[in-house]
């Protein structure tokens, strides 16, 4: 007789389980808020100071990641690029998705001239270069971080409208919210109290991508010269002053540039774990 | 001779149990049933025989098919087992073939690789012939052009392609309308007596089991508790379970004045380890049911059973069988109705799709009276489904005029509101499915505190609905995925209740629940009736169902009615051909 035998078994749980990589990325995240809020408080040295004499030099026990060319603290001025770098990304992707989920859920649900209106202005949008539309509109007008945080907020509220609605399109004809109609339940009740719980886990999942987008977007404005003012301490601006010093101390582009990309990387993991979590939990 | 030799079958999710060790045989030749309710791992245990189980289950046992040892065999041997040996045919027709490949070429791939092109086209024709299809029709054509039951076909064919010994077919006909699943089960039982073949049949339902198998397993919560052949399984059945199962199958043949239900739902199979599975719903539990998991014992010859009280209870479970066999109550007689509460009057509906127009309804009129309960019978794609949801508002009428109460409801977004209001406390729905018909991150008492709330209901309390619908307030804070079929569908009908409605339009209200929490939520039904003097219109097709609840029913085939009159003289006496088939159909 053959012995019971045991077949090869998979885990299907292993989403929901923290991975090394999401835990790393959780603590660089916390790094990164701890250094936002504090900023000056926790910088080794004084971000703004300029020292001459000791312009453009290589990584020392003093200066952690080297010197600029105008003898600026490159690690404490990549400290304070926390905050503008988060605070940027993170108002345009709720912003974004904030005016998105009223558009969206208003034309999905409510469709007829509503749906058109809604469409065709999210057509026109994603019609237009996004990116040099911002590059226009903040070049010619100026005005700085906020204008350029306002224009990306408009321009990624086209497309999130688009998500928001097919997702709202999907729980739309099932019979909870047919249920909540018969029993005449008011048009705003049945959008905000019952469809919009049950998109929230979608809507996360690409608030997180636009996070990682929005990120990279205003480091690319700022890399042109454009949103943030000149001599600001920010990531995207520290990478376009600092990228003829590559021989000297190449570290004073390469922090910030590594900063960028990890940030964008781990907000992503988090994301998607965080996205499975909780529709797993439903 | 022996095919299929399963012994102690586990199957295992992580450390949770599926099912607890079943055994069953099958010989060449021989239709082998195994019934149970969702959650009894039926599909799990041939899924596992099969080695397809889905990522995160596991087996242990014995499968050993002509003298091979499944479980232990590497994936490439397996695969040759699969299809020449033992092949599978699932439930859903609509899913289980690939939408972009034409129906021949389903068969064809399964053919024999050694064929010629003009040999796989006659071989192709051939199979589908051996289903009852023509296949100078039908072999071009792709899946979404075919019905329900031609898909069906088709799956058999394809799956009979490589000329497989054993064919284990999943609820081959739970999807189907009811006259076609008769057609897809004679199939069946004639393909399998013309090729000699082994077939194990899956499916919920008792009556089907009985039409078609040489002998059936009782699978209850992953635990097997009564084997034998179905002559004398249904004649005296030796085990409360199955009994249980005969008697809350609503009698399509007479009323009954009150179902048999089985108390509570079913449990998960790791809920119930270590003691007799069906205990905590059984009427003669005892200390010692629950105490061991009791083995499967032979009773009489050829006939299993895991009941170990069964020596004392039998003469007992037989006296309760009798007294329902002849337990018959009569139907109120339907009142000539002069003025109804609903008045339907030649409502048409058409749909508009992709440059197509499907005409759902064509000049159907009805007419409701106050308390009254109707039956809509008919199949998918009748119609009855779009009459309901245009009774409130769900949907607009193309043509033809719908009045509830005296206000005109033919078009509900044209009503100002308060008449909207009234039409909504008059009239209300319950859905066919509860599984999304709560809003799943609402708990039971915010749902019904809502429908509470939008009609300002004076006097009434979440407490007192989820008393009317028996669950205990506790309910409340519980969130849907907490919650069993049957009790969703009890919030779903105490929420329809909130506003103190006069009709209650059920769109299949029990098709999706289990046959032993049906016989509740029908009772349920009933109940409220004569408490409430609630009005029904029970739209389902399922017969037996109609024959229990409703006074007067409607038959509607292909957006028309075509038979209308009260249920007995309905059942005893159709007059439309469609109506003689549709009785005709009903699994005995």
């Amino acid at each position: 007789m053959a012995e019971a035998l045991e077949l090869k078994r998979t885990r299907v749980t292993h989403r929901r389980r923290i991975t090394f990589m999401v835990a790393l990325s959780f603590v660089l995240l916390v790094v990164l808020l701890v250094f936002a809020v504090f900023g000056t408080a926790i910088t080794p040295n004084d971000h703004e100071e300029q020292r001459l004499f000791v312009s453009d030099t290589p990584p020392s026990a003093e200066f952690w990641a080297g010197t600029d060319q105008l003898g600026r603290d490159v690690f404490s001025r990549a400290i304070i690029g926390a905050r503008p770098a988060l605070v940027g990304a993170v108002t345009v992707s709720v912003g974004a998705f904030a005016i998105a989920t009223v558009l969206g859920l208003a034309s999905g649900y409510l469709g007829g001239a509503v749906d058109a209106g809604v469409m065709r202005w999210a057509d026109l949008m994603l019609a237009l270069p996004g990116l040099l539309i911002a590059i226009v509109v903040v070049g010619v007008f100026g005005g700085g971080f906020w204008v350029a945080v306002l224009v990306l907020i408009l321009l990624f509220a086209a497309p999130d409208t688009r998500i928001v609605r097919s997702a709202v399109l999907e729980q739309r004809p099932l019979p909870y919210i047919e249920a909540a109609r018969t029993l005449g339940v008011s048009k705003p009740r049945v959008m905000f109290g019952h469809i919009l719980p049950n998109i929230l886990p979608i809507i996360f999942a690409y608030v997180v991508l636009d996070f990682a987008f929005a990120l990279v977007a205003l480091a690319g404005l700022s890399f042109l010269g454009l949103g943030v003012e000149p001599g600001a301490a920010d990531w995207g601006r520290m990478l376009s002053e600092n990228r003829s010093l590559l021989f000297s101390n190449p570290w004073a582009a390469v922090v910030p540039a590594v900063l960028i990309i990890l940030t964008a990387a781990a907000m992503n993991l988090v994301g998607d774990w965080m996205y499975d979590r909780f529709s797993l939990e439903q | 001779m022996t095919l299929l030799e399963v012994e102690d079958l586990l199957v295992t999710a992580g450390d949770r149990t599926i099912t607890a060790g079943t055994t069953l045989t099958v010989a060449a030749g021989e239709t082998v049933g195994i019934v149970g309710e969702s959650g009894s791992g039926k599909s799990m245990t041939a899924r596992a025989i099969v080695r397809l189980l889905p990522p995160g289950l596991s087996a242990k046992g014995r499968v050993v098919f002509r003298d091979k040892e499944l479980l232990g065999l590497d994936e490439r041997a397996m695969r040759s087992v699969r299809g020449s040996g033992i092949t599978m045919m699932f439930q859903d027709p609509f899913t289980m073939l690939n939408p972009l490949l034409r129906s021949g070429d389903h068969i064809a791939e399964s053919l024999d690789r050694g064929l010629s092109r003009s040999e796989r086209r006659d071989e192709v024709v051939r199979r589908l012939d051996e289903v009852g299809i023509d296949a100078g029709e039908i072999a071009k054509r792709y899946p979404f052009q075919l019905s329900g039951g031609m898909r069906q076909r088709v799956g058999l064919a394809a799956a009979l392609a490589r000329d497989p010994e054993l064919l284990i077919a999943d609820e081959p006909s739970t999807a189907l309308d009811v006259t076609t699943q008769a057609e897809i089960l004679h199939l069946l039982a004639r393909v399998q007596e013309d090729r000699g073949m082994g077939v194990v049949l899956i499916t919920h339902d008792l009556r089907v089991a009985f039409s078609v198998c040489d002998r059936i397993y009782v699978l209850y919560a992953g635990s097997l508790l009564e084997v034998g052949d179905p002559g004398s399984m249904e004649q005296q059945p030796l085990h409360p379970y199955t009994l249980g199962l005969l008697l809350s199958e609503p009698a399509a043949d007479r009323r009954q004045s009150e179902l048999l239900a089985i108390e509570g739902s079913v449990p998960s199979a790791d809920d119930v380890t270590g003691q007799c599975s069906f205990a905590p719903r059984c009427h003669w539990a005892a200390e010692v049911c629950r105490r061991a998991d009791p083995p499967l014992v032979e009773v009489e010859p050829g006939r299993l059973s895991a009941c170990v009280r069964i020596g004392d209870i039998r003469s007992e479970m037989l006296e309760l069988r009798r007294s329902v066999a002849i337990d018959a109550a009569a139907i109120p007689l339907v009142d000539v109705v002069e003025e109804p509460l609903i008045s339907v009057e030649q409502v048409s509906k058409t749909f508009r799709a992709g440059g197509r127009e499907v005409e759902a309804l064509r000049k159907v009129s009805m007419a409701f009276d106050r308390k009254e309960s109707v039956g809509l019978v008919g199949e998918s794609g009748s119609g009855k489904t779009t009459l309901g949801r245009c009774l409130v508002g769900l949907e607009t009428p193309s043509a033809g005029s719908v009045t509830i109460d005296g206000i005109d409801a033919s078009d509900y977004q044209a009503l100002s509101s308060d008449d909207r209001a009234r039409l909504r406390r008059t009239i209300q729905v319950v859905f066919q499915d509860p599984y999304s018909s709560l809003n799943p991150r609402h708990t039971v008492g915010r749902a019904l505190g809502e429908a509470l709330r939008v009609h300002d209901t004076r006097g009434a309390s979440v407490d007192a609905l989820l008393d009317q619908v028996g669950l205990s307030s506790a309910y409340a804070k519980r969130k849907p995925a907490r919650l069993s079929g049957g009790e969703r569908q009890r919030v779903a009908i105490a929420r329809a209740l909130a506003v103190k409605p006069r009709f209650l339009v059920c769109d299949e209200p029990v098709s999706a629940l289990d046959v032993s929490v049906q016989a509740q939520i029908l009772n349920l039904f009933k109940e409220l009736r004569d408490e409430l003097g609630i009005g029904y219109l029970f739209i389902t097709h399922d017969l037996a169902v109609v024959r229990q609840i409703v006074d007067r029913a409607y038959v509607l085939y292909r957006g028309e009615v075509v038979e209308e009159g009260p249920v007995d003289a309905l059942f005893n006496d159709p007059q439309h051909e469609y109506t003689k088939r549709l009785i005709a159909s009903v699994p005995t």
